[in-house]
């Protein structure tokens, strides 16, 4: 149990910073992201340029943070539209008509059928690209994990005697969904959405770097890396910094759903009281 | 008679906690003993700790002498208890639903602890000896049975299947872990008939733990009773269920006789079993127990002229001379 | 069994019918006409007339929709906008790179995948199982693309073993081809390897509690042949699914990977037919992507059928 908490910790601490550095970013930077100062092309790491600075001059830790802004936010509203959508379809799968549910299940299988990356890869092409293209895309793509969970887990509180017996009692449906099973499915939705969001920061990251996400003025971590490609023999440190805050970022929200996951799932706790039968 | 097993202070403890503490026990060739107890009392943990199948995070202390093995079963690495294991003991387990693998066709299954042991060298021949087993264990149409899969077969052809397994290499002790509890009681008698007819076929000591007494009074020969991880009493099977000794036994055989009732109520045994590892110290009892006094809370020392014969009780119920 | 077979077979086709309508309008929804899109805003309204007749452009949507349906059960894709070539021969070329590709990265992640995880799952008390487990947690947030930058900025830039990118076709120059795979497979391979390793574990740390495992165990097997004679075949029920499920997401790693190292498969193809708003080819490309994770899916389910026989008796 307390290796478990440490992953918590570990991935709290990991999320935490990047959305600090996020919130800093609109009151202080370094210097300013955009600007470019051609005698520090290239500069290394020093005083002036914690991290250095890119082709142009422009310093990377002011970069890095701005750039967080941009991973927070396409993340923030992805992951946010596809629960808000997901949950109530899922709700709605589990607790009304079977065929219902199994042919929302049908659909969300068809969706998955869909990568993010690539819809949003398809939705460039016809509106170009854009920041709002990749948040329609990854959103799209995240509803059905959403939906999944909540209805498994819906289900499992729906065949519970307290629901069963609500529903004995005659208690409408919109009223026990939101009474009972809702609040028992919010540990399911929270880890998801950790989970989710670690997903959705993937695939910004990828958009950006295939020039396909936020514009080029607009610093992201994922055109970053694809402009340190070229100076790799220069300048590897250029890929490094951009790569280990996509991977930080990432590895952050893994952990804090996985941590999550064991502090709220009431059936890791009863496998608990298993062992010691 | 020689003692096929003999654990002496056999325990089982997670961490600093004990769950089953000090259990001393013999079973004879030929002989049929009985472990009985409420669920939560230790006796599955004492079967999986005799076997060395203890789960991870859970250890034993004591020792466990399997007759004809030097070493001492706890402690003994794999190397040492492997070749024992569906070779010189076997188990049945509680649960057919699960104990088999569903992905593997009955015959292998069957079929693979005779290779393991080289009883077998042939694969072939392996499969039919079987086949001859499931017949043996009352299976219909055991050469079809040996072909399908775990799913096909009802609980009570599943459990027999286990006892195949268990029953496959001929072993010197066999040990049941509620074998007929999860079946229907109408399959319970068949399958408790095979278990008796295999062990007296091939002389061997059986194991039986379950917390139906009834069971216990038609399999077995001596009982164990125990309780919050200890034996608490033991004796022939006749001597205990008529004249038992300690409040928890005599308690027991209250409960459980449907024609004894208070007032119309039928009579418990007052409390619920606690916790592993909350049970009071002194005698386990002792919470639960009308009896009990302050003399209780001492650990009561066995009193009898062996293990297989006594109980630990400092106020026994009193035998009408 | 039959009756299975077929309910899956009905489900595929009915996703690919119903992929074919949301490609399709994906692309008719756009407001303008495809025509446009391709010759740029200050294109002549003449010209643009004139591209939509030679490609059918100005008939009704139903029709231009029957018509690309038909040719795609006919293997013709149509011709590019902008190039006016047949589509389908050079997106046979691509699907080939691309295959090479994803088969020999899923083989490799695989490869690492089964014995990493069987090793993090019988260790997980211990402190080398952790460790393990720990640096799979890494692996699987280190995206295939940012994976590949490192790896050519390593073994291309910095040690200069291998080429940081290009493509040989293996009939031209078998040694080429290989040296050029072998780091673009190694950015897809390690990164699916960690994902996959990480449910590997849990699927086999799943089968470890189960009854049938102690069975194996009391009838004399050890712990390892036990796990593996008994375990493997049902851990692998849960990990085929992550593996159809995966296909998707190594796909489209494929397709930025395809751009880092310059290779001229589908996802590069993919990418150009945007940059030069070739819809057409677009469309085409996508719906190619989606049948072929719609037929794995497909396929994984009839690998169910083979691994677990309770769901091939009839009910």
């Amino acid at each position: 149990m307390r290796r478990r908490s440490g992953t918590l910790v570990i991935g709290g601490s990991l999320v935490a910073m990047v959305i600090l550095a996020a919130l800093v970013s609109f009151v202080w930077t370094p210097h300013d992201p955009g600007l470019v100062v051609p005698q520090d092309r290239l500069a290394g790491p020093s005083g002036k340029h914690w991290l250095g600075a890119d082709k142009l001059g422009r310093d990377e830790l002011s970069r890095l943070m701005v750039g967080a802004r941009t991973t927070l936010l396409v993340g923030i509203v992805s992951v946010g539209v596809a629960a808000l959508i997901g949950v109530p379809l899922g709700l709605v799968a589990a607790m009304t008509w079977r065929w219902l549910g199994e042919i929302l299940m049908r659909v969300s299988d068809f969706v998955l059928a869909f990568p993010a990356v690539l819809l949003a890869i398809m939705l460039t092409a016809i509106y170009g690209s854009g920041v709002v293209i990749a948040m329609i895309a990854i959103g799209i793509s995240t509803i059905p994990a959403f939906a999944r969970v909540v209805r498994s887990g819906a289900l499992q509180v729906m065949s519970t005697e307290y629901v069963v017996a609500a529903r004995a009692a005659g208690r409408r449906p919109v009223g026990i969904g939101l009474r009972h099973v809702l609040p028992n499915v919010t540990s399911l939705i929270i880890v998801q959405a950790s989970v989710s969001f670690a997903i959705a920061i993937l695939a910004e990251a990828a958009l950006s770097f295939l020039g396909l996400g936020a514009p080029p003025d607009v610093p992201s971590w994922g055109r970053m890396l694809q402009e340190s490609q070229s100076l790799l023999q220069q300048a590897p440190r250029l890929a490094i910094v951009p790569g280990v805050a996509i991977a930080l970022a990432v590895l952050g929200f893994n952990l804090l759903g996985d941590g999550l996951r064991d502090l709220l799932d009431p059936r890791l706790q009863q496998r608990r009281v298993e062992v010691q039968r | 008679m020689s003692a096929v097993l003999k654990a002496e202070g056999l325990g089982v403890h997670t961490g600093d906690l004990a769950l089953v503490q000090d259990v001393t026990l013999t079973v004879g060739r030929g002989e049929r003993v009985g472990l009985i107890g409420e669920s939560g009392s230790g006796k599955s943990l004492t079967a999986l700790a005799l076997m060395g199948l203890l789960p991870e995070g859970l250890h034993a202390t004591g020792s466990v002498r399997l007759d004809g093995s030097p070493a001492d079963l706890v402690g003994a690495d794999e190397d040492e208890l492997a070749p024992l294991r569906g070779k010189r003991m076997s188990m049945v387990f509680q649960e057919p639903m699960t104990a088999l693998n569903p992905t593997m066709r009955i015959g292998d299954q069957v079929a693979e602890g005779m290779l393991l042991h080289r009883a077998h060298r042939r694969r072939a021949a392996a499969r039919s000896a079987a086949v001859e087993l499931l017949d043996d264990v009352g299976l219909p149409s055991p050469a079809e049975a040996a072909r399908a899969y775990p799913h096909q077969l009802s609980g009570g052809q599943r459990q027999r299947v286990v006892a195949a397994i268990a029953l496959a290499n001929d072993p010197d002790l066999l040990i049941c872990d509620e074998p007929t509890t999860a079946l229907d009681v109408t399959v319970q008698a068949l399958v408790l008939d095979l278990i008796t007819r295999g062990v007296a076929a091939r002389d061997a000591a059986l194991l039986f733990i379950t917390h139906d007494l009834g069971v216990v009074a038609t399999v077995c020969d001596r009982v164990l009773v125990m309780y919050g991880g200890r034996i608490v009493e033991a004796g022939e099977v006749a001597q205990v269920f008529t004249r038992p000794r300690h409040r928890y036994t005599s308690g027991l055989l209250a409960a459980s006789d449907l024609a004894r009732t208070d007032d119309g109520r039928l009579l418990t045994i007052p409390g619920s079993v606690p916790q592993a590892g909350a049970f009071p110290a002194g005698c386990v009892f002792r919470n639960r127990c009308a009896a009990a006094t302050s003399a209780c809370e001492t650990l009561p020392s066995w009193v009898g002229p062996d293990p297989e014969h006594g109980h630990a009780c400092v106020h026994p119920v009193e035998v009408p001379a | 069994m039959i009756l299975r077979l077929l309910s899956r077979l009905a489900v595929l086709v009915a996703s690919l019918a119903v992929s074919t309508m949301v490609v399709f309008g994906f692309m008719v929804v756009l407001p303008g006409s495809p025509a446009r899109v391709a010759l740029g805003v200050n294109a002549s309204d003449a010209s643009v007339a004139q591209l939509e007749q030679e490609f059918g452009l100005d008939r009704p949507k139903g029709v231009q929709y029957l018509d690309w349906v038909g040719g795609l059960l006919r293997f013709d894709l149509g011709r590019s906008y902008v190039s006016r070539a047949e589509i389908a021969p050079q997106i046979a070329d691509r699907l080939q790179v691309t295959l090479w590709l994803v088969v020999t990265s899923t083989v490799l992640a695989l490869v690492i995948a089964v014995p990493l995880g069987v090793l993090m799952a019988v260790r997980h008390r211990r402190a080398s199982g952790v460790l393990l487990s720990a640096l799979s947690q890494v692996g699987v947030a280190v995206p295939a693309f940012l994976a590949g930058v490192l790896l050519v900025a390593l073994f291309s830039v910095r040690l200069g073993w291998l080429p940081a990118n290009g493509w040989t076709p293996p009939v031209e120059d078998p040694a080429m081809f290989l040296e050029q795979l072998v780091l673009p497979v190694l950015s897809l391979g390690l990164v699916q390897g960690a994902v996959l390793a990480r449910y590997v574990r849990s699927a086999v740390l799943d089968v470890m509690r189960e009854d049938y495992i102690r069975t194996a165990r009391a009838k004399g097997l050890r712990p390892m042949r036990a796990l593996v004679r008994h375990g493997l075949r049902n851990a692998a029920i849960p990990v085929v699914t992550v593996l159809g499920l995966q296909l998707a997401t190594l796909l489209v790693g494929a397709v930025v990977i395809e751009r880092v190292f310059v290779i001229p498969g589908l996802g590069s193809g993919l990418l150009d037919a945007v940059a030069n708003r070739d819809l057409i080819l677009v469309q085409d490309i996508v719906m190619l992507l989606v049948t072929a994770v719609l037929i794995v899916n497909f396929v994984v389910d009839l690998l169910y059928l083979v691994i677990d026989p309770r769901l091939r008796s009839v009910r």
